[in-house]
């Protein structure tokens, strides 16, 4: 790709929450229009990322509709489905469009509502994204993947459920003022491990929660806003198999490795300039797994870092600096594009933390258990 | 849902994966394309019936139609033949759920389609005790 460096011009966040008053199309319409307005100008065209919409609104050709509901006709729009990492690939897809040569701007909403849903249906939609005949067939839900998962990582290090918690601890403990997220509050380590048990050895406060959000960001070649130029440093994605349990060595992340690896080289950065990290810290032993597999922890010691202040919103690389997956909540298609719009504020110093001197964030971003990886690499402009 | 059972029905009876027949690598469920090898000359192969808990879960929560299942024991498996299957483990104690246990398939009702519907069958594991 040539050297051209993609910014972002506008973001629009939705607060994550049972959103019961409001449709799918109704919160979609609510960030795009603060994206829009933000960035001051009109896209070219509209990229909608969704997984669930089907399932859960009876809808699709949805990015006509909001197009419609915007006021914004004759342009290119079209959804982008890939599981929990369709609002990054979105972004990734629109980063690659934007390179040719006659399209100016792109807004890319990701949205997901969930709540509409009974109990039951709720955790069949978030397992949507596991084989049908193998899992869903069978019964078994993505918690318990997880669950199986994080025993894995358990047995294979030596590390306890209780010790894992402290990712949860963090999370809380930064969203607690962070108003876009579900959970403004924290939690002692304590109430976490004596929180119910969803899936053993897993937590309900281990789990990122059920909720409605939806999250904007308009790409563009030129930025006419009013806040300072933030640069996609680079935008990679990679695969793998989405049953976990048929890979050689179920604790390889090779399509978060592999593509850590294509966005060092294509931003040109090193793992140390990074200030600002988000993760797909879904459960904390993925979150643990992710965090190695990146680099930034050797394998198996990410919970001794987490432990010792490594990653505290005052270091020097600050983890999940909204909440992330956990505590700012995970609305799937959506959650990618609050990572990008989170970092994005926080790089232009207007977010609820007051972090100085954080010039790079990286946000990761995935379906299943590795299954799809999408890193983005943020910074400001010199 | 009837459809897609009656057409992997011999898988769900009996463990049916696939083997690779250039370097013999097998995997389950089925594939079409080796990825140790890339050849696409593959067969259908019955897996073994019995192998090791490598994880185990018992879940809280449930799909749509497993609420009487609950709490529901799943298992991640490793065949006799090293291949990694995931499934419910049922008829077994609770504390006998274990990392290194032995287990074997049984042939079990899945899920039915309410009350006077089709009725699902495949595998589920259980607990295998050796004598001491």
């Amino acid at each position: 790709m040539n050297s051209l460096k993609i910014k972002i011009s506008g973001t629009g966040l939705t607060k994550i929450t049972d959103h019961w008053s409001k449709s799918l199309v109704d919160l979609s319409v609510e960030s795009a229009k603060q994206a829009i307005s933000e960035s001051t100008i009109l896209p070219d065209m509209i990229i909608f990322a969704n997984t669930l919409s089907s399932y859960s609104s009876s809808q699709e050709n949805l990015s006509t509709i909001i197009s419609e509901k915007l006021g914004l006709s004759n342009i290119d729009s079209f959804k982008i489905e890939s599981s929990s990492c369709s609002g990054a690939m979105a972004v990734n897809i629109a980063n690659k469009l934007l390179h040719s040569d006659d399209i100016e701007s792109i807004l890319v909403i990701g949205s997901e509502k969930m709540t509409d849903l009974s109990p039951s249906e709720t955790i069949k939609a978030t397992t949507l994204g596991e084989s049908y005949e193998y899992t869903q067939f069978f019964g078994i839900t993505m918690n318990s993947l997880y669950a199986l998962f994080s025993r894995l990582y358990m047995e294979n290090y030596n590390i306890s459920s209780d010790a894992l918690s402290n990712f949860s601890v963090l999370s809380h403990k930064n969203s607690s003022s962070c108003k876009h997220a579900q959970f403004n509050r924290e939690f002692s380590l304590d109430s976490i491990n004596k929180s119910s048990i969803i899936s053993s050895p897993l937590t309900m406060l281990n789990c990122s929660p059920i909720g409605d959000g939806s999250a904007s960001v308009m790409l563009s070649k030129n930025n006419k806003s009013n806040f300072a130029d933030v640069d996609i440093l680079s935008s990679t994605s990679s695969n793998s198999s989405v049953d976990f349990y048929s890979r050689d060595n179920m604790l390889e992340f090779n399509s978060t490795a592999n593509c850590i690896n294509k966005s060092l080289e294509e931003s040109k950065i090193n793992l140390e300039d990074i200030g600002l990290l988000e993760v797909h810290d879904v459960v904390p032993a993925i979150t643990a797994n992710i965090i190695e597999t990146l680099g930034f922890s050797k394998p198996g010691s990410a919970t001794s870092d987490i432990i010792s202040g490594k990653y505290d919103l005052d270091s020097k690389i600050s983890l999940s600096s909204s909440g992330g997956l956990k505590a700012r909540g995970n609305p799937l298609s959506a959650t990618g594009i609050y990572q990008i719009a989170e970092v994005t504020r926080q790089l232009q110093n207007r977010s609820h933390t007051d972090l100085q001197n954080k010039r790079i964030g990286l946000c990761h971003n995935m379906s299943g258990i590795d299954a799809n990886s999408v890193i983005h690499i943020l910074g400001l402009s010199n | 849902m009837s459809v897609s059972y009656w057409r992997n029905r011999d898988r769900y009876f009996r463990i049916i994966g696939s083997i690779c027949n250039s370097c013999n690598y097998e995997s389950f469920p089925n594939f079409y394309t080796c990825n140790k090898c890339n050849s696409e000359d593959i067969s259908d192969k019955e897996m073994p019936n019995t192998g090791k808990l490598i994880s185990y879960t018992v879940s809280s929560e449930s799909m749509p139609g497993f609420e009487k299942e609950l709490p529901m024991s799943i298992g991640l498996i490793k065949l006799n033949n090293n291949v990694n299957i995931v499934a419910q483990i049922v008829d077994s104690d609770l504390e006998d759920i274990k990392i290194s246990a032995n287990v074997k398939a049984v042939f079990r009702k899945i899920l039915a389609d309410g009350d006077s519907g089709q009725i699902y069958y495949g595998y589920k594991f259980k607990v295998v005790k050796t004598k001491k």
